[in-house]
């Protein structure tokens, strides 16, 4: 293939992706108009400005609707889609090319870091997807293991591989009572996405089980940094088993 | 045997996907790849036939599609107990990491354009090995300046790829109502060098402002694209092992979804009765 077909579809593809027509028109064949040309990318960006638009709806909660309408139709008639793009992707990008064009208050700031580490969830598990499935498979059956944990040395206790951690430095999305900053962490129950505020404990062994995968209880209690009782230790599993956040194995 | 009739699977038609008329199913990759996804995307249901329907494989760009992406769909093609893939004889993007248009156009017919799709189809077959592709003819509202017809380069690039054709039956008829050609002569010729077939119906509306029959999913299935369904059946025998029928808007309630695949079962048990 010669590279003069590459650059005609470069010509194309660049030019129609952000409807600029009239560097493509003069190629179409004839009796073709500018007319139809534009119904093309018209329909093209409506259906991105909505992709986007329902993509961050949680987002545009917090802005004023016209202004955040006006932006996400700047974004599109602006920024092209990449190959591949997916609602996902296009919308964290918008939502990456947001703070270069209005000064967002703190209370969008943590609006965004939430829907940033909603995508990261999918992202995470699109690439790691038979763990994920294999992970929820195993939570069918852990409630029943929970009782017996502490009892039986050979269970061991699993955490979701799909986590994704942010802080919120508003009450914003926590409650006027809440402490701030606020470490948050997000995690998929089925196609569901959750969110957890947990004390330093419950973070540490999140990282520990991250880190080391599937342990035993007195692995677990040797991994700790600081002192913890046996009795306490089963506690903040099965606190973290009822979240569906951890398993057991 | 009589093909394999049925739904692009949508939320909405999965109720009555177990409708004895239907026995076979299309899944559109884009709506089937969630991530966060647990079950099959067919859940329990079983079909004779299914088949993964892409939108981004982008066969006519300047480099073949991306392993990644075909890597997800022969994941859910796996998952699903898929028989075949498809896409569309039209370009999304210029090359592997450049820009997406958001819809697929026509390529430019020309012979550069024809190397570079059969040598893009060529990866593609290998990649999925003996799962069979299906070539799918677009619907579109412009044309490139070129240096064949689209007949002609659909004709071409299935003979020289040993592709699928996706028949849509209801693209051919926009396109001839929008461009003048004949419908008839068009799928009497491209099926004469096709040597496997699936076919896709659907409706649309005629747009009176801008004089253009859109391709929108959106209506019942017109009496002309049904007399073409027929045509296009007598003149495939033997090659055509699928039929599945899209609808993307404005649903029609239960009644509507069993009737219009009933009609077509039995289209394709009148000819295949009379060809028998």
């Amino acid at each position: 293939m010669s590279d003069a077909y590459r650059q005609q579809l470069d010509k194309y593809a660049e030019s129609l992706s952000i409807a600029r027509n009239d560097n493509v028109v003069g190629d179409l064949k004839n009796g073709n108009t500018a007319e139809m040309l534009k119904m093309f990318t018209d329909g093209n960006l409506d259906k991105r400005f909505n992709k986007v638009k329902d993509q961050i709806e949680f987002v545009a909660e917090f802005f004023d609707e016209d202004q955040f309408e006006n932006l996400i139709v700047q974004y599109v008639k602006t920024v092209p889609l990449l190959a591949y793009d997916t609602g996902i992707s296009d919308g964290e990008r918008f939502l990456n090319w947001l703070p270069e064009q209005v000064e967002l208050t703190a209370e969008q700031q943590d609006v965004i870091r939430c829907q940033q580490a909603r995508h990261q969830i999918e992202e995470v598990a699109r690439e790691n997807r038979l763990t994920h499935v294999a992970f929820q498979g195993q939570l069918t059956v852990s409630e029943k293991l929970a009782a017996e944990f502490g009892d039986n040395e050979h269970l061991k206790i699993q955490v979701n591989p799909i986590c994704v951690r942010t802080t919120f430095h508003t009450a914003a999305l926590l409650g006027d009572n809440a402490d701030v900053p606020a470490v948050v962490q997000f995690y998929p129950v089925k196609n569901d996405i959750r969110t957890a505020l947990l004390e330093e404990d419950g973070l540490e062994m999140v990282d520990v089980l991250h880190e080391r995968g599937a342990v035993t209880l007195e692995e677990l209690q040797v991994a700790m940094s600081f002192k913890i009782s046996r009795e306490e230790l089963i506690d903040l599993c099965l606190e973290l088993i009822e979240m569906k956040l951890a398993t057991i194995r | 045997m009589l093909p394999t009739i049925g739904y692009a699977l949508r939320e909405q038609n999965r109720p009555i996907l177990t409708d004895p008329a239907i026995n076979g199913c299309e899944i559109t990759f884009e709506r089937a790849d969630d991530p966060l996804r647990v079950e099959r995307y067919l859940q329990d249901l079983e079909f004779d036939h299914v088949s993964i329907h892409a939108l981004k494989l982008s066969v006519a760009s300047a480099d073949p599609p991306g392993e990644k992406y075909m890597q997800a769909l022969k994941e859910i093609a796996d998952e699903n107990g898929a028989d075949s893939i498809s896409d569309h004889l039209g370009f999304t993007r210029n090359a592997h990491e450049g820009v997406e248009m958001g819809h697929f156009a026509p390529p430019p017919y020309t012979r550069e354009a024809l190397e570079a799709t059969v040598r893009n189809l060529d990866v593609i077959q290998n990649y999925f090995g003996d799962r069979r592709f299906y070539l799918e003819n677009i619907a579109y509202l412009f044309q490139f300046e070129g240096e064949m017809s689209e007949q002609e380069f659909l004709t071409e690039t299935l003979k020289r790829s040993g592709s699928g054709w996706l028949l849509d039956v209801t693209n051919v008829y926009a396109n001839s109502v929008n461009f003048g050609y004949d419908a008839y002569e068009f799928i009497a010729e491209v099926m004469s060098h096709a040597n496997a077939v699936q076919m896709h119906l659907a409706g649309g509306v005629y747009d009176e402002k801008v004089e253009k029959y859109i391709d929108s999913h959106s209506h019942p299935i017109p009496e002309d694209v049904f007399d073409l369904y027929r045509f296009s059946l007598e003149q495939g025998t033997g090659k055509v092992n699928a039929v599945f029928i899209e609808r993307d808007q404005e649903f029609p309630d239960e009644a509507g979804w069993r009737n219009e695949v009933r009609r077509v079962r039995e289209i394709m048990e009148e000819v295949y009765a009379v060809s028998t």
